[in-house]
């Protein structure tokens, strides 16, 4: 009970950073999944759904008809496919935008980004190159990317699939429910 | 107080310091506009090199061509390098080839160096320009601004594309260094790869340069 609370209170602080991201864990099924700040993942990720970030990610997460939120603390090593991604936090790979890639303010970004709209707010850290040739795309997803490390045990929700190790402190929200009984610890 | 010292044989440090940054200003950059001519003449993709720190005007403005845009944020990587010394096997081909690997196949149609240049020592901004040669074609075009003032800001300056013929200067620095003043006798000697398609002295005291490689 008193770590339920705990984690309400901290994911409610998190939330509050990014603009337009989930405003109530408790209905993020509706809107997309949530990892929470001080949750670790190693591995694949892909889904049917929006994904914030506000834990630590390695590996590789193909969304590619949905939004992809990196949140101010989020910190993430990893190839990302997605429709919109949007960067708060900090990234190291490479991001492969359907339709446009933002990189906020407070972002701090290593890599190759391809999409066809780029936008990098003033203040955003980045290094590496950007492709805005939308024809180059196909080609560029063809290209070997970061492979997880470990291949562990499955979690499997509702709409997003992980393959790989969570180190788990607090919450892992994937979409279904706030906290599904198998990724407590 | 000086006078007091002095009699006593004590010599005061001078820092030379701007108390304040100065305003961003706008200028005009023909060279700019120069560049932007001949991007619209060629109707295919372009590599554009640039090396100063990522700026979205810039890009915005670079994403008005075909083109793929690779950043670099150079003096920051440079000045935060570990240099080995000499004993421990340092070259500067190693370390640029470290700092800024590309594949062999990678061509640039442009490069943008914006005022770095005037922030090497003329080793390094002769082995930079030797390393970047070897992506370059004929025809690169690399744009650059050189100080003909005796005192520069401590750090680049920060140049956001306004238009095609506009640029904002941008320095948050309130220290001055000593600038190296390159000639453009000693640009040719730096740069044998290279010649000079044009060339503007600015009233700000910039002279910009616009070179084609050979």
């Amino acid at each position: 009970m008193w770590k339920q609370e705990n984690r309400k209170q901290e994911n409610d602080d998190i939330i509050s950073d990014t603009p337009g991201a989930l405003n109530n864990p408790i209905e993020s099924s509706k809107t997309g999944a949530l990892i929470g700040a001080l949750i670790t993942i190693k591995g694949e990720m892909t889904g049917e759904e929006d994904l914030v970030i506000h834990g630590h990610v390695e590996g590789k997460i193909t969304l590619k008809k949905h939004r992809v939120t990196v949140g101010k603390k989020g910190k993430v090593k990893a190839d990302i496919y997605g429709k919109i991604i949007s960067i708060e936090g900090e990234l190291q790979g490479n991001l492969f935008g359907e339709e446009r890639i933002v990189i906020r303010q407070s972002g701090v970004v290593n890599g190759n980004l391809i999409a066809p709209r780029v936008t990098l707010e003033d203040g955003a850290k980045f290094k590496g190159s950007i492709d805005m040739d939308s024809q180059d795309q196909d080609k560029q997803k063809s290209l070997p990317s970061s492979q997880p490390k470990n291949q562990g045990e499955a979690i499997n929700t509702q709409k997003t699939t992980f393959t790989g190790n969570v180190k788990q402190n607090v919450s892992l929200d994937l979409g279904a429910q706030p906290s599904t009984p198998s990724s407590e610890k | 107080m000086k006078k007091w010292l002095s009699a006593l044989g004590i010599k005061l440090e001078t820092k030379t310091e701007a108390p304040i940054p100065p305003a961003p200003k706008v200028y005009q950059s023909p060279a700019l506009n120069l560049l932007h001519h001949q991007l619209r003449r060629h109707n295919r993709k372009h590599h554009i090199l640039d090396l100063a720190p990522a700026c979205g005007t810039n890009v915005d403005f670079f994403s008005q061509f075909t083109c793929k845009i690779y950043i670099e944020d150079f003096h920051r990587t440079l000045t935060s390098f570990d240099f080995l010394s000499p004993e421990d096997g340092f070259s500067y081909e190693k370390v640029f080839e470290y700092l800024l690997p590309y594949w062999k196949n990678t061509q640039f149609d442009v490069i943008m160096v914006w005022d770095l240049f005037n922030y090497l020592e003329i080793e390094e901004f002769e082995h930079l320009v030797r390393h970047l040669s070897q992506f370059c074609r004929t025809g690169t075009l690399l744009f650059t601004l050189i100080s003909t003032r005796k005192y520069i800001f401590e750090r680049p300056t920060s140049f956001k594309i306004l238009d095609h013929n506009h640029l904002l200067y941008e320095n948050n620095s309130t220290v001055l260094r000593k600038c190296p003043q390159y000639q453009q006798s000693d640009l040719t000697q730096v740069m044998p790869n290279f010649e000079i398609g044009n060339s503007f002295l600015l009233r700000n005291g910039f002279k910009e340069y616009l070179f084609s490689c050979k």
